[in-house]
């Protein structure tokens, strides 16, 4: 499975294997009931430890995107679309709540992180055409 | 889950140095990264698993094999790659396979053949004549041609370029491949420690200082610097913290048990502006052997 693992980013390893397996699901290369590789073989194939694997299938067992079969593996869990996206949705809010405490602890006020706000989105709608 | 490694109140005395290990336990399918300054008793803590120095107290088995009573049968489980190898140095990589097969009854010849091959060692070359790396290449494969459950490997990393410590690091994924197998390395590349340990043994002074599940350890430890205006509870806060140091309202310190009530907790006794920045292994490392930051 092809992953991108990057030790600068401060995102931890197992996190960025997560996001990256979840993303794969979300944009349907990976469909439900298709086996995962096993932690130890995903783990060899990046070159990283076996516990950091098994923390990132952990993450999306609780998550709810992938499924364990004892002694056979992990797969991929059927979604139905409106609640993935009301999950997607959520995750989003979870991390602009961070973001947002983040930003109001270092002296931004909310006035601000609209306008922030409105920028990026702008620039990204710019970029997209 | 089956313990590939216990040791249990280990020690060794030297005139100026005491190793002394209170406990220790390795399970199976996973590897270990043993990390600490030189001097810390790294290689004497490794060579006290295969009795090669033999413990004054204590208890060390392997998959529950006593290393004294069942001694013969441990060094057949084992495989040990010293920090460098004594090879005949006449000997060529295939005449030393026929050698040590010898010594084990699970040899694979076949296997052996292949590792020389994919380590791309020349085995019709006098050991002499191989380089620095090949030669611990070939270590390795004398040692994993034999099947152990447990690898133990003496710095096994050190001297060698980037692409030959990958090669190396991957072979060791490749035995825990088997959820039966598990390695212990030391080294003071704390980076080659960090990519594909499981757990990781600090060392300091002939001490376990610390061993934890790595992710664990990444996730307990951050840097936290944040202001401190009101200056009644400046204590209080310090104390929330294993090193720590203020510099006029600012406050630098390292905590190994982050979470979120912490950050609560310092919200309360009046921080402001709290930065909370992940630490790596080596920073974690050097914050130990120093006692502080």
């Amino acid at each position: 499975m092809l992953i991108t693992l990057s030790p600068q980013n401060p995102t931890p390893l197992y996190r960025q294997i997560a996001e990256q397996i979840k993303n794969r699901i979300l944009q349907g290369e990976l469909e439900a009931h298709e086996s995962l590789p096993s932690i130890r073989q995903l783990a060899k194939e990046l070159t990283t430890s076996v516990i950091t694997t098994k923390k990132a299938y952990e993450e999306l067992e609780r998550e709810g995107w992938i499924y364990t079969r004892a002694g056979k593996g992990s797969y991929v869990a059927p979604i139905d679309r409106s609640a993935r996206h009301e999950r997607l949705l959520n995750s989003l809010k979870n991390q602009f709540q961070k973001l947002i405490t983040e930003a109001v602890d270092s002296g931004i006020t909310p006035h601000e992180l609209e306008k922030a706000f409105q920028e990026v989105l702008q620039r990204c709608r710019e970029e997209e055409n | 889950m089956q313990i590939a490694l216990s040791m249990e109140n280990v020690s060794k005395e030297y005139p100026n140095f005491k190793l002394q290990i209170a406990s220790l336990k390795l399970p199976s399918g996973s590897i270990m990264g043993l990390v600490g300054p030189n001097g810390a008793g790294k290689s004497t803590m490794i060579k006290a698993i295969l009795n090669l120095v033999p413990p004054d107290t204590g208890r060390i088995t392997v998959l529950g094999r006593d290393h004294l009573k069942q001694e013969i049968e441990v060094k057949q489980l084992v495989g040990y790659v010293p920090e460098e190898s004594n090879f005949y140095e006449e000997a060529t990589p295939v005449w030393l396979g026929r050698f040590v097969a010898h010594y084990y009854a699970t040899w694979d010849d076949t296997y052996y053949r292949g590792l020389l091959e994919k380590f791309q060692i020349p085995v019709r070359k006098k050991v002499k004549q191989l380089s620095k790396g090949s030669k611990m290449k070939l270590s390795l494969a004398l040692q994993l041609a034999h099947r152990p459950d447990l690898l133990l490997l003496d710095e096994p990393t050190a001297g060698l370029d980037p692409v030959a410590r990958r090669d190396l690091l991957q072979e060791l994924l490749e035995v825990i491949q088997d959820e039966k197998r598990s390695v212990l390395f030391s080294s003071h590349i704390v980076g080659d420690v960090e990519k594909v340990a499981d757990y990781v043994a600090f060392l300091k002074e002939g001490s376990i200082v610390l061993c934890e599940d790595k992710e664990k350890l990444l996730e307990n430890w951050r840097q936290v610097q944040f202001k401190v205006s009101h200056s009644d509870k400046r204590k209080e806060i310090a104390n929330l913290f294993t090193y720590g140091k203020y510099c006029g309202h600012y406050f630098q310190g390292i905590t190994d048990h982050f979470n979120e009530q912490l950050l609560v907790r310092l919200k309360e006794l009046g921080a402001e502006n709290i930065q909370a920045v992940p630490l790596d292994l080596e920073d974690i490392m050097v914050i130990l052997s120093r006692g502080g930051i």
